[in-house]
């Protein structure tokens, strides 16, 4: 789980690393029309990839709530 | 010579090149341990690896080449060399030991299959770097060790 900016950072740089790596393999693939171990090699990386989305958009979605609270507490310390 | 530990328990900043004797004295914890357990487990699979043909090297990340005391798993990626491309692709013992499920499934952890032609076609995209920061964005080091 995300706590922080700089924990934020650290995994997109790991979606970052896995993105490139699985990209790295399709375009291997693709060369040399031989599908077969991406298909096999590739999960590993669909999957980590998939944790990794839910883990940022669910501290995303956490900090938009906080802010939103935030927003709303500012909203109602203003009105008469 | 393997780096010793710094003082948060991550190795120092690099990819460090490793035996498997240094690995075990290192990482292989006392008899009975959960780290012993996890080093047979690591042993076993090489093992396996090797007995189909398959070679390349590892890149071990994650708490087990921490000084933690009981790592949960062990993470790594798996780089195959030439000749075990045409074998992965043919055998179906091979398969099963570069499957990233079935490498769970045995306790291993994440274990990420690439393969050394494609670092050489498409060097770029290919990032053995995914492992290279604690949690709190600081370099550590992981440790490589050809099967």
């Amino acid at each position: 789980m995300i706590s922080n900016a700089t924990e934020l950072n650290v995994v997109l740089h790991q979606l970052s690393s896995f993105a490139d790596m699985l990209e790295a393999l399709r375009l291997d693939a693709e060369s040399s029309g031989e599908w077969a171990l991406f298909s096999h090699l590739s999960k590993g990386y669909f999957i980590k990839i998939h944790d990794l989305n839910d883990e940022i958009r669910a501290y995303l979605q956490e900090q938009d709530l906080v802010s939103g609270d935030a927003k709303a507490m500012g909203t109602t310390a203003l009105r008469p | 010579m393997m780096p010793t530990f710094r003082s948060d328990g991550w190795l120092p900043e690099g990819h460090h090149q490793a035996t498997w004797i240094e690995i075990q004295e290192l990482f292989g914890g006392p008899p009975g341990s959960v780290r012993s357990i996890l080093m047979e487990r690591l042993l076993e699979w090489t093992d396996e690896l090797k007995e189909s043909g398959l070679g390349g090297f590892l890149v071990l990340d994650g708490s087990f080449i921490s000084s933690k005391r009981e790592p949960g798993d062990i993470d790594c990626i798996l780089v195959l060399n030439h000749e075990s491309e045409a074998i992965v692709k043919s055998n179906d013992k091979a398969r099963e030991l570069t499957d990233y499920l079935k490498c769970k499934e045995r306790g291993l952890g994440d274990i990420f299959g690439f393969l050394e032609s494609t670092v050489r076609k498409h060097p770029t995209f290919c990032r053995l770097d995914g492992y290279d920061f604690d949690r709190s964005g600081i370099p550590k080091g992981v440790i490589e060790v050809q099967i």
